[in-house]
C-alpha cells in the first residue's frame, strides 16, 4: 500500500513536472550477494538544487562517500568518471554495501529545487545470500564489459591496484598472447603514466590501444566492494622462439586521491558549499590527500610451444594465423627483356609483420627479382590483421612458353592446430624474342669469378733481406771505393781525354770562325792592316786551342815543326805557315793589295774547315 | 759412445733445414690440393702454417686469399690480397682478383683519385718485383762504374759518345732502381694498410671515449694507417676522411691474421 502510494506520488510529480524537472533515482544492479557492495545515483535534471535530503537506507549500511555534483561548468570527476557532464544535471551517488538477505526498497530522496520540493522515485533490491550480483541494464553508469580476471587480490586495505591478464598462458610459436592491463581503483586517480612499450627478447610486441586515446573504464565489485575499473593497457605478444618465457611485471605511477577522514560525512561539505559557496575551492572541500604509488602487475609466465612437425608442409616458412593466400601476374605474353609482376597477396589475421617472402622457383631463362613488400596492417583487439603483399619481378632473357608454378604458400592455424595450404594454379607464360636492346641471354653471359691460385711452391729465399744487411754494405762500399780508387790513380791519363779539352777543340773552330768574321767585315770596309792583323791573330789562335800547344813555345818559323809533330798532314802544314807568311808580310808592306786580302780570307776559312774535317 | 752421438747430432744439423723445406713443400702441396678438392678450410690450415715457418711470399698470400674468398671471409681476403700486393706489387694475379673482389663488395665506392706523380710512382713500383728491382739495382751497381770508368778512359770521340750515353742511362736506372727497392724495403717492413675486420665500424673523432662518431666504415674497406696509439689507429677511408678506429675492429697488415 504504501509503495503504491509513493509510486502515484512519483506518477504525480513526474507528469506535472515532465516539462521542466526530472529527478530520478537508479541503482547500478537489481541483485547482490550479501556483503557486496553496490551504488544508487539520484539524478536532478532541469533544475538548480538548494536542499537535499537523502532516504534513510534501511537494511544497507552506508559506505561509499555520498557525492554531490553541482550544476554550473566545472566538472567533477570521481573514481575517474566524469559524474558532472554539465548541462544543468546533479547526482548524488550513494555506495551502499548489503547487510541482510531479503527484498529491500530504498526510499525517494527529496530536493527543494525553485521553492519547490521534488521526491525521487524509489528503488528495490534484492539481496542473495550468495552467487553474483545480477547488474540493472537500465543503469545509466553500468556500462562495463563482463569481466574475466583471473587474478584478483585481496585488496581490502589498498586504494588501487594493477593486474595484468594474458588471454592464454600456453600458445604455439608466431601465435599471438593479449595481455590486458587494468587498474582497480577504489579512489580517484588524477593520473598516471605507463612506460613506453619495452621490447621482450623473443617477442614481437604490438600495442592494441592507442596510449594516447581514453582508457576503457567500468565498475566491478570484488570481495563487496566497488572498484572502478580501467583498461590502461593492452598487448600483442608474438612469440619468435619456443620455451617459458616471463614476462615482467608492469609498473604505472599513479597519484591517488585519498579522502581524508572528516569528509565521509557527506553533509559537511554539503553544507559548507551552501554556507560560503565562493570562500573555497569546492574540490578542496572534497578532502583528499593526494599520494603517489607505483602500482606493479605481476609478472605472467608464457610457454611458447613448438609447431607441430607432423604434416608440416614443405612450402611452410613462418606464417601463423588465420590466412589467405592468392597470386597474380599482371600479363601472360611478353617479349624478352620485358618485366612482368607477379604479385603473392596474403591476407588474414595472424603474425603477417613476420612473414618472409617464399622463393619461387622459376624455370631458367626467367630471371627473378628480389621481391618488394607492401603492407597494409590494422590492429584490432586480437591482433594484428591486414594484407601482406609480396611484389616479385620477373624478366624473361630467352623466348619461348614457360610454366610458373604450380607454386603454394602454406601457414598454421593455431585455432585448428593444423596446418593449411593454398595452392596456386600454374601460369602459362609465352614470351616472344624482344628488339634486342634487352638484357643479354643467360647462355653466354659472362660469369666472373677470380683468378686460379699459383700452384708453384715458393721459394724461401728473399732477396729483401740482403737489402741494407751488413753484405749490402760492404759490397756498396767497396764497389764505389775502388771506383774512386781508379780514378784517382789514373787521373793525369784522364784528363788528357776529359771533356774539357773536347770542348775547347770544338770551340777552336768557333772562335776562329768569329775572328775570321770579323777579319771579313774589315776588309769590306778596307782595313787593309786591321784585316791582316786580325787573320793572323784568329790563325794563331786556331792552332794553340786546337792543338793545345802554349802560344809562348809558336812562332812563324817553328810552326810547322809543331803542326807535324802533332799529327797535321805536311799539305796542311804548309798552307799554315804560307798564310801566317802571307799576313806578316802583307801587314809590313807599304803597297796595298787589296785583291790579295779576298784571296787569303779564303784560304784561311778553307784550311780551317780541312783541318777539322781532318782530325775528325 | 757419448761424444760419437754428439758428433752424429751435429753433422745431422744442416739436415734439419732441409726437413724443414720439404716440409714446407708438402703444406704447400697439400694446400692447393685441398684447394682443387674444395676443401678450402684444410686449404687455409696447410697455407697459413707457412709464413710461421719463414716462408713468406706473395703468391703464398696469393692463394690464402682465394681459398678465404670461397669460404667468403671477405675481409681475410682482401687482407690477403693486399698482403700479396705489399710482397709484389706486380703480382697481376693478386691485382686482378683484388680489384675484382673490391668491384663485388663496393661497386658504387667513390675514391680520391691519385695524383699524376703518384700515378707514374705506381706504374714504375708495380712494373717488377721488388726482387727483380733489387737484382736490377744490383748489376747496375757493377755495371755503372764500370761504363763510367770506360767513357774516362776511350780515346775515340765516338766511343765516349757512346758511353756517356750508357752512363747517363745506367745511373738513371741505378737511382730509380736504388729508390724503389729501398722503398719496397721499408713498406714491407712498416705496411701502413689495414683492412676493416668488423660489420660497420664507427669512425670517431679521437681516440678514446671523447669525440664523436664521424661515419661508419663497412666490412672489408682497405683504410691507410696514418698513426697508431695503444688500442686506437688513426686512419684515412678510401673516400679520404680520417678518423679513429678500435685497433681489434681492423686486420693490421703487419701484423699476422688472427
Amino acid at each position: 500500500m504504501r509503495r503504491l502510494a509513493f509510486f502515484l506520488l512519483f506518477m504525480w510529480t513526474s507528469l506535472i513536472l515532465w516539462s521542466q524537472v526530472e529527478f530520478t533515482a537508479s541503482s547500478n544492479v537489481i541483485s547482490v550477494p550479501v556483503g557486496q557492495s553496490f551504488s544508487i545515483t539520484y539524478l536532478l535534471k532541469g533544475a538548480n538544487p538548494e536542499t537535499f535530503t537523502k532516504p534513510s537506507f534501511n537494511g544497507f549500511r552506508l559506505i561509499g562517500q555520498q557525492s554531490y555534483t553541482g550544476g554550473g561548468s566545472f566538472q567533477i570527476i570521481i573514481n575517474n568518471q566524469v559524474v558532472n557532464d554539465g548541462g544543468g544535471e546533479n547526482r548524488w551517488i550513494f555506495s551502499l554495501q548489503a547487510v541482510k538477505e531479503g527484498t529491500f526498497t530504498i526510499g525517494p530522496a527529496k530536493v527543494k529545487a525553485g521553492g519547490q520540493v521534488y521526491s525521487s522515485n524509489s528503488v528495490e533490491i534484492t539481496v542473495t545470500k550468495g552467487g553474483n550480483a545480477v547488474a540493472n541494464n537500465n543503469s545509466p553508469q553500468n556500462n562495463s564489459s563482463k569481466n574475466s580476471s583471473t587474478q584478483t587480490k585481496n585488496t581490502n586495505n589498498e586504494y588501487a591496484y594493477l593486474t595484468a591478464t594474458p588471454d592464454k598462458n600456453s600458445v604455439f610459436v608466431g601465435e599471438p598472447v593479449i595481455v590486458s592491463y587494468r587498474i582497480y581503483t577504489k579512489v580517484d586517480i588524477s593520473q598516471y603514466g605507463v612506460d613506453k612499450t619495452e621490447s621482450m627478447d623473443g617477442f614481437w610486441i604490438e600495442d592494441l590501444v592507442s596510449p594516447s586515446s581514453q582508457a576503457k573504464t567500468w565498475n566491478e565489485t570484488i570481495n563487496g566492494e566497488v572498484y572502478l575499473v580501467g583498461e590502461i593497457r593492452k598487448i600483442a605478444l608474438y612469440p619468435q622462439n619456443t620455451g617459458t618465457y616471463t614476462i615482467p611485471a608492469l609498473d604505472v605511477e599513479a597519484i591517488l586521491q585519498i579522502p581524508n577522514q572528516e569528509a565521509n560525512n557527506p553533509f559537511d561539505f554539503f553544507n559548507k558549499f551552501f554556507s560560503d559557496p565562493f570562500g573555497s575551492d569546492p574540490f578542496k572541500g572534497i578532502g583528499s590527500t593526494q599520494e603517489k604509488r607505483i602500482l606493479s602487475s605481476t609478472p605472467i609466465s608464457i610457454n611458447v610451444k613448438p609447431l607441430p612437425e607432423h604434416g608440416k608442409p614443405e612450402s611452410f616458412e613462418n606464417a601463423v594465423g588465420d590466412f589467405d593466400a592468392s597470386i597474380k601476374i599482371n600479363k601472360k605474353r611478353c617479349l624478352t627483356g620485358e618485366g612482368l609482376i607477379l604479385k603473392l597477396t596474403v591476407t588474414g589475421q595472424g603474425n603477417l609483420m613476420l612473414i618472409d617472402a617464399p622463393e619461387l622457383e622459376v624455370p631458367p631463362g626467367l630471371k627473378v627479382y628480389d621481391p618488394e613488400t607492401n603492407d597494409d596492417f590494422s590492429i584490432n583487439i586480437n591482433g594484428i590483421n591486414g594484407i601482406r603483399e609480396f611484389e616479385y619481378m620477373l624478366v624473361p632473357e630467352i623466348a619461348g612458353n614457360y610454366k610458373l608454378g604450380p607454386w603454394e604458400f602454406s601457414w598454421f592455424n593455431p585455432q585448428t592446430g593444423r596446418y593449411e595450404t593454398q595452392e596456386f594454379d600454374a601460369i602459362n607464360l609465352k614470351v616472344a624474342k624482344g628488339s634486342g636492346s634487352g638484357p643479354s641471354s643467360g647462355t653466354n653471359e659472362v660469369k666472373q669469378d677470380i683468378r686460379y691460385i699459383h700452384e708453384k711452391s715458393p721459394s724461401r729465399v728473399m732477396l729483401l733481406e740482403f737489402m741494407f744487411s751488413t753484405v749490402f754494405w760492404i759490397f756498396f762500399s767497396l764497389i764505389w771505393l775502388a771506383f774512386f780508387i781508379i780514378l784517382y790513380f789514373m787521373r793525369k791519363h784522364i784528363k788528357l781525354r776529359s771533356n774539357l779539352n773536347e770542348f775547347k777543340m770544338k770551340m777552336a773552330m768557333r772562335v776562329a770562325k768569329n775572328r775570321l768574321k770579323k777579319a771579313n767585315k774589315f776588309s769590306k770596309e778596307g782595313k787593309e792592316n786591321e784585316f791582316f792583323q786580325e787573320l793572323s791573330h784568329a790563325m794563331w789562335l786556331y792552332i794553340t786551342d786546337k792543338f793545345t800547344v802554349p802560344i809562348s813555345d809558336l812562332s812563324v818559323d817553328n810552326v810547322k815543326e809543331t803542326l807535324l809533330s802533332n799529327g797535321i798532314e805536311e799539305d796542311l802544314a804548309l798552307r799554315f805557315t804560307e798564310i801566317l807568311h802571307a799576313c806578316d808580310f802583307a801587314r809590313f808592306a807599304p803597297v796595298s793589295d787589296k785583291g790579295n786580302m779576298k784571296d787569303l780570307y779564303d784560304k784561311a776559312s778553307k784550311l780551317i774547315v780541312d783541318v777539322q774535317t781532318g782530325t775528325k | 759412445m757419448k761424444k760419437l752421438s754428439i758428433i752424429i747430432f751435429a753433422l745431422c744439423l744442416p739436415l734439419f733445414s732441409v726437413a724443414e723445406d720439404d716440409y714446407a713443400e708438402l703444406l704447400f702441396e697439400q694446400g692447393v690440393t685441398a684447394y682443387n678438392a674444395e676443401n678450402y678450410d684444410v686449404a687455409i690450415t696447410s697455407f697459413r702454417k707457412l709464413p710461421e715457418l719463414g716462408y713468406i711470399s706473395a703468391d703464398l698470400y696469393y692463394n690464402l686469399g682465394n681459398a678465404y674468398y670461397r669460404e667468403a671471409e671477405f675481409a681475410n681476403t682482401i687482407w690477403c690480397y693486399e698482403k700479396a700486393l705489399l710482397l709484389n706489387p706486380s703480382h697481376d694475379d693478386a691485382k686482378f682478383n683484388l680489384e675484382f673482389l673490391n668491384n663485388e663488395l663496393f661497386s658504387d665506392r667513390d675514391s680520391v683519385p691519385p695524383s699524376f706523380f703518384n700515378e707514374i710512382w705506381n706504374f714504375l713500383y708495380t712494373l717488377f718485383s721488388p726482387t727483380t728491382w733489387i737484382i736490377l739495382f744490383l748489376i747496375l751497381q757493377l755495371v755503372l762504374p764500370a761504363l763510367i770508368l770506360i767513357f774516362f778512359f776511350s780515346a775515340s770521340r765516338k766511343k765516349r759518345r757512346m758511353f756517356f750515353y750508357f752512363s747517363v742511362l745506367a745511373l738513371f736506372l741505378y737511382l730509380i732502381s736504388l729508390c724503389i727497392s729501398s722503398w719496397a724495403y721499408y713498406s714491407i717492413n712498416n705496411p701502413s694498410k689495414a683492412v676493416i675486420k668488423n660489420l660497420s665500424v664507427p669512425v670517431r673523432s679521437e681516440p678514446g671515449q671523447g669525440g664523436t662518431n664521424i661515419v661508419v666504415v663497412e666490412q672489408a674497406n682497405t683504410v691507410q694507417i696514418l698513426d697508431r696509439s695503444e688500442n686506437w689507429l688513426k686512419i684515412e677511408l678510401p673516400d679520404g676522411n680520417v678518423g679513429w678506429i678500435l685497433s681489434e675492429y681492423a686486420l693490421d697488415l703487419s701484423r699476422d691474421l688472427p
